[in-house]
């Protein structure tokens, strides 16, 4: 059975007349690095924050390193890592300090993973953040949150608004905590940009509304999901139910889905039965991304597969 | 032309976009402006009294009143156009109504104007001519010092800006008024003059030190700062949260002059030794302690730094002692100090009889002659006596309380302001405002007066109130279900946000 780091189980969360998360239901399991995809409002970041307790669900069950988040204890706490899309609320405080702070907290706090850090970001710890770039603040951040050496990392866009260089080392230091295998450390990030997604991602989860969409391995994802371009002679059904439909748009004669777990003959059955020539299309992420949240039929062609 | 004219906002619009924009900063800013807007209530009418014969008439009470008010207002007057930075900054790019420099000058212009008629109206020419000069140089200084370091703002812009107030001291009564007013205005000429007018705009448009210092490459870490002694396990959390959290403070230098530890400490225990020694005028003095810490906690117990703490391996008993209690021994140090020295004989200063807050009727039993004397008996020769104690106890733990009130208003507005709930904020702004005007209503040497400090129950629900909305809000805090995040304003309909 497979060891799970975070499960949601029918979480609900609402501010105000908004509904932030509508039944949520993921489950991570441990030693995975999983992607949260979606668009802005969708949910990730009021899920992360429930998953660490900053935010208590309306409704639902969650459970983080084995706990319920809001009870979560001082080793607990050790497990986990955590880093806010706000970055370190202390201008003020020079990293110097802050590092003097958390490290004692920790029992595993990693000295030399600090030095790596600290050179490669090329960050002079006796300088107030507010006198650092703004890559530099968030380097420091980051800092915080790995050298605990967490059993769990959670990462709410970790590098919003960085340049391309600086997304790299960020990334290249999560894949340096992840590498260790005995660890079997866990990584859950939320992020905008697929390109990083792509490359330290093994499991990608994608929310929309609320909701979740998918939830799948990165690869798996990229194999099994198509774009099936539907062409009919006359005007295409009013109504179209497939297993494993995603999204669907209509134009003209033409019928586009992006479905999931049609293999080449199970094409070839649809369109025998669909009075149809189907072109089909291998999707990107980003592509597979778009088809699935740029569309209001989405949620709803999830909710049946 | 028509379409240019369109696209320009009116001068309303402006003025309500700036005042609309929401910094991190904004609850202190708008403490700033509560204060700032008591205390030129207060000036005026003290003014007023002055105009109708009170204690204060003398023309030269009445000139250092004025002198040592404006000096103290007028820097933080001109450190008010650095809150409005972004919003500023904005407006550059957008074409304006009015040039953006006048958006700066034309608050400061009014209230300098409103002041110069104050002083021409209530002040001999000589007098309102050195106030003119204190009031130059006092804004002059604050120009200069916009953006420095706090040590430099505290230490020595303060002390720089009432160097005029003493030069007119030493010299009117040497010299009088005459010399005084030259020598005043020597200083207000020199502060214009000098004044790095070309300061605050680069200041407005963000190339600031910060900036600079952003740009420059990093100085390589040194080595032995890696070195992290005592890292086996954590002692003295609560002391390690509280120098963290104290360090909370929102980005704008000028508001460091608020979180400025060093200073604060320093006003505490100068507020506690004269507590010890005379404890009604400490609690007269102690107003803006008690508002300070009330801030400081609302910024140490703000969202972001809330979230830091919360998902550290910290205790909470801890984190709590560390973020919240020293802020309320910091604001309870004076009153209880005077509580606690309140009825002993020897702290009883003379004048003070003038300054307690009791009835008129009884003081003037007090001062009332023994039958055969002739005459009211000088207050020196007056025994401080039981009845009289006794007042001055009860006059002590009014403004205790409402100092302990003031603070705990602060604290929730700032903590409600910080969390985006406006009707809390609201409230608590209205609680701490009746918490002030009764603690204004102390002040007042009431022998003289018909206003009072308000009748004792008022008192008490006042600072009920302010308790009831203090504990309101930490509760909040301590409950994630509770909080109601910035970012959790109304949003698109959901199908809406999907297209």
């Amino acid at each position: 059975m497979t060891e799970v780091s975070a499960r949601f189980s029918n979480v609900h969360k609402r501010f105000g007349d908004v509904d932030a998360l509508s039944g949520l239901e993921l489950s991570i399991p441990r030693g995975s690095v999983v992607a949260l995809l979606g668009r802005n409002g969708a949910g990730k970041s009021t899920a992360l924050r429930c998953l660490v307790g900053l935010e208590r669900p309306d409704s639902g069950q969650l459970s983080v390193v084995g706990h319920e988040p809001l009870t979560l204890d001082v080793p607990m706490r050790q497990r986990i890592g955590y880093l806010s899309e706000d970055g370190v609320p202390f201008p003020f405080a020079t990293a110097d300090k802050l590092i003097r702070f958390c490290a004692p907290l920790y029992p595993h706090w990693s000295g030399a993973l600090e030095q790596q850090i600290l050179s490669r970001f090329q960050i002079d710890p006796r300088r107030k953040l507010r006198d650092l770039s703004l890559g530099q603040r968030r380097a420091v951040g980051l800092l915080l949150a790995v050298c605990p050496q967490p059993e769990l990392l959670i990462l709410d866009e970790p590098a919003a608004n960085l340049d391309a260089l600086v997304r790299r080392e960020f990334l290249d230091i999560v894949l340096g905590l992840v590498g260790d295998d005995d660890a079997r450390r866990t990584v859950i990030f939320s992020s905008h940009i697929l390109s990083d997604v792509e490359r330290i991602a093994d499991r990608v989860a994608i929310l929309h509304h609320g909701r979740l969409l998918i939830e799948r391995p990165l690869d798996e994802l990229k194999e099994q999901v198509r774009r099936l371009r539907l062409m009919f002679a006359g005007a295409p059904p009013e109504r179209l139910e497939l297993s494993g439909l995603l999204s669907l748009r209509r134009a003209g004669h033409e019928m586009r889905a992006t479905v999931i777990g049609y293999d080449d003959d199970a094409i070839e059955d649809l369109a025998v039965d669909l009075h149809a020539r189907v072109e089909v299309q291998q999707l990107g992420l980003e592509e597979l991304f778009i088809d699935l949240v740029d569309d209001g039929d989405s949620a709803a062609a999830a909710a049946a597969i | 032309m028509e379409l240019v004219r369109r696209d320009r906002p009116s001068l309303w619009k402006t003025v309500a976009l700036i005042l609309r924009a929401r910094d991190e900063d904004s609850p202190a800013a708008r403490a700033l402006v509560v204060i700032v807007a008591t205390l030129s209530v207060l000036l005026i009418m003290l003014l007023a009294l002055a105009r109708l014969g009170s204690p204060l008439a003398g023309g030269a009470l009445r000139f250092f009143f004025m002198a040592c008010a404006s000096t103290f207002l007028t820097p933080l007057v001109v450190g008010l156009e650095a809150h409005r930075t972004r919003a500023l900054n904005f407006l550059r790019v957008l074409p304006q109504p009015v040039a953006t420099k006048w958006l700066f000058l034309l608050p400061g212009c009014a209230g300098g104007g409103a002041i110069a008629l104050l002083s021409l109206a209530l002040l001999p020419i000589p007098a309102a001519l050195a106030l003119l000069g204190c009031g130059c140089w006092a804004a002059a200084v604050g120009h200069a010092f916009a953006g420095r370091r706090v040590a430099m703002v505290v230490l020595v812009g303060w002390t720089l800006s009432f160097l005029p107030i003493l030069a007119t001291f030493v010299l009117y009564p040497m010299l009088g008024w005459n010399c005084a007013a030259a020598a005043a205005l020597a200083f207000g000429v020199v502060g214009c003059l000098a004044a790095p007018r070309d300061r605050l705009m680069p200041l407005v448009s963000g190339s600031s030190h910060r900036a600079a210092a952003c740009g420059t490459p990093s100085v390589p870490p040194s080595q032995e700062l890696f070195a992290r002694p005592g890292r086996g396990r954590a002692r003295w959390t609560a002391l390690r949260v509280f120098r963290l959290t104290a360090a909370a403070f929102p980005e704008r230098p000028r508001q460091k002059v608020f979180g400025f530890l060093p200073m604060m400490i320093g006003l505490a225990t100068f507020g506690t030794i004269m507590a010890w020694i005379l404890p009604v005028l400490a609690m007269m003095t102690m107003m803006s302690l008690a508002i300070i810490a009330g801030s400081r906690l609302a910024l140490a117990m703000s969202p972001a730094v809330v979230d830091f703490m919360s998902t550290r391996p910290v205790k909470r008993g801890s984190w709590m002692r560390g973020a919240i209690l020293p802020w309320i021994l910091l604001a309870a140090v004076v009153p209880c100090t005077a509580l606690l020295r309140a009825g002993t004989a020897e702290t009883m200063w003379r004048s003070e009889l003038a300054q307690l807050a009791y009835p008129a009727a009884t003081i003037r039993a007090a001062l009332t002659p023994e039958p055969g004397e002739r005459g009211a008996r000088p207050q020196e020769s007056i025994a401080v006596s039981p009845a009289l104690r006794r007042l001055q106890i009860a006059q002590i733990g009014r403004m205790s309380i409402l100092q302990l009130a003031l603070f705990a208003g602060c604290a929730a507005a700032g903590l409600a302001e910080r969390r985006g709930r406006r009707r809390d904020k609201w409230i608590a702004y209205g609680l701490v405002m009746v918490s002030m005007a009764l603690m204004i209503g102390c002040w007042f040497p009431t022998p003289h007066r018909a206003w009072g400090p308000g009748p004792l129950w008022l008192v008490w629900l006042a600072a009920a109130s302010c308790a009831w909305a203090f504990v309101r809000e930490l509760r909040v805090v301590q409950q994630p279900s509770r909080r109601t995040r910035v970012d959790s304003r109304p949003r698109l309909p959901l199908r809406d946000r999907a297209r």
